[in-house]
């Protein structure tokens, strides 16, 4: 199998593993970390313009079956990962960091943009949210970068 | 562009058109891909109406006032707690109004629409709501999360855990049952008392609601 096919349907399948893990985790208790933007955030560095409109479509498919509201959020959960994209594509860099920045500067920017009371009010929760998107997010960035290495 | 770049553009495309068809035909698909977030079987109309008509005999007060509803899905963020419910304008639900289940009020109207409505239930972190405790009628006020918590409760007041917490709101009927107050905490730092509300259901149980009509 090819290389790209290879990492566009590992990606794709990390993207249903973090939809799995949240709305499960979100069924049994009432609250989740954010796998799913985790996710969203992560895998657009492994993806290169046609795998990125494959992926984008799955993630907008699978956002729209789970979450059929409307508002800001949804906005940003499908702005998010094109914003990691562009970003990625202007500024190549690469570390073993990317996935921590990418993860913490995402997470951060989505619930300021969107409920900043949450800072404030739950901000216990808050760090540990992060900090559990951020060891989810390297965890799966690094299981897709040693796909890419055994494809050399 | 190459063969692999085409065969991801066209399937892309398609999974895109995916996205705009109908939710109800996606329904069952949905169903599967939020494994177990959303609900599942769509319950009929007649069992629906069957379980208001039972709700209705032991709580006579809601009859006529209510229609009842599957939930469809639940936020499955962090932000909140809402419930998205397959009945709406075109069935009467009064927007601001109260969502109950098997006689338990679990909620207000936060939207509507054609033919959904969307539930801000007590679990949303943004919830509130005025209440009265046990048969003092003690006023407190709802404050909702993950663990809902009543709150501004007078430290002179007598309550008891398992004490009835019923809604007071001018939104709702007088007297919708809530829960049951848990043990009071009387902190020495704040001028009043709180206590957990413990509810005899769990978020993940509310298959169907009966929202107010207008």
């Amino acid at each position: 199998m090819p290389r790209g096919f290879k990492t566009v349907i590992f990606a794709t399948l990390l993207l249903l593993g973090s939809f799995f893990l949240e709305l499960k985790q979100k069924a049994a208790f009432g609250w989740s970390f954010d796998y799913i933007l985790a996710a969203l955030l992560v895998l657009p560095l492994f993806l290169d313009f046609f795998e990125f409109i494959f992926f984008g479509s799955v993630a907008f498919l699978l956002l729209k079956l789970v979450y059929p509201w409307s508002g800001p959020e949804v906005i940003l959960l499908i702005a998010l990962p094109v914003l990691v994209f562009i970003f990625k594509k202007i500024f190549p860099w690469q570390s073993w960091l990317e996935s921590f920045l990418a993860v913490l500067i995402g997470v951060t920017g989505f619930y300021a943009l969107v409920n900043p009371s949450l800072f404030f009010e739950n901000t216990g929760f808050l760090v540990t949210d992060l900090a559990v998107s951020m060891i989810f997010g390297w965890a799966i960035y690094h299981f897709l970068a040693s796909i890419g290495k055994r494809n050399k | 562009m190459t063969g692999k770049n085409t065969l991801l553009f066209i399937v892309a495309l398609l999974v895109a058109g995916l996205a705009f068809l109908n939710p109800s035909g996606l329904r069952k698909t949905g169903d599967f891909l939020t494994f177990g977030l959303s609900t599942g079987d769509k319950i009929s109309p007649e069992d629906l109406n069957s379980k208001l008509a039972v709700s209705c005999a032991t709580a006579p007060e809601i009859k006529g006032k209510f229609v009842a509803g599957n939930v469809f899905s639940r936020y499955p963020m962090n932000l909140k707690d809402q419930l998205l419910v397959d009945v709406g304008s075109a069935d009467g639900v009064k927007l601001g109004g109260a969502a109950i289940s098997d006689g338990m009020l679990v909620g207000k109207i936060a939207g509507v629409s054609a033919n959904t409505s969307i539930v801000q239930t007590v679990f949303d972190p943004n919830f509130s709501l005025a209440v009265r405790i046990g048969k003092a009628r003690e006023d407190a006020l709802l404050k909702g999360g993950v663990e809902p918590r009543l709150t501004l409760i007078s430290k002179a007041s007598s309550l008891a855990a398992g004490d009835a917490v019923y809604s007071a709101s001018k939104d709702f009927q007088y007297g919708l049952p809530i829960g049951i107050i848990g043990a009071v905490n009387p902190t020495t730092q704040n001028v009043f008392s709180e206590a957990v509300l413990t509810l005899s259901y769990s978020p993940a149980d509310l298959r169907y609601l009966f929202l107010e009509k207008q």
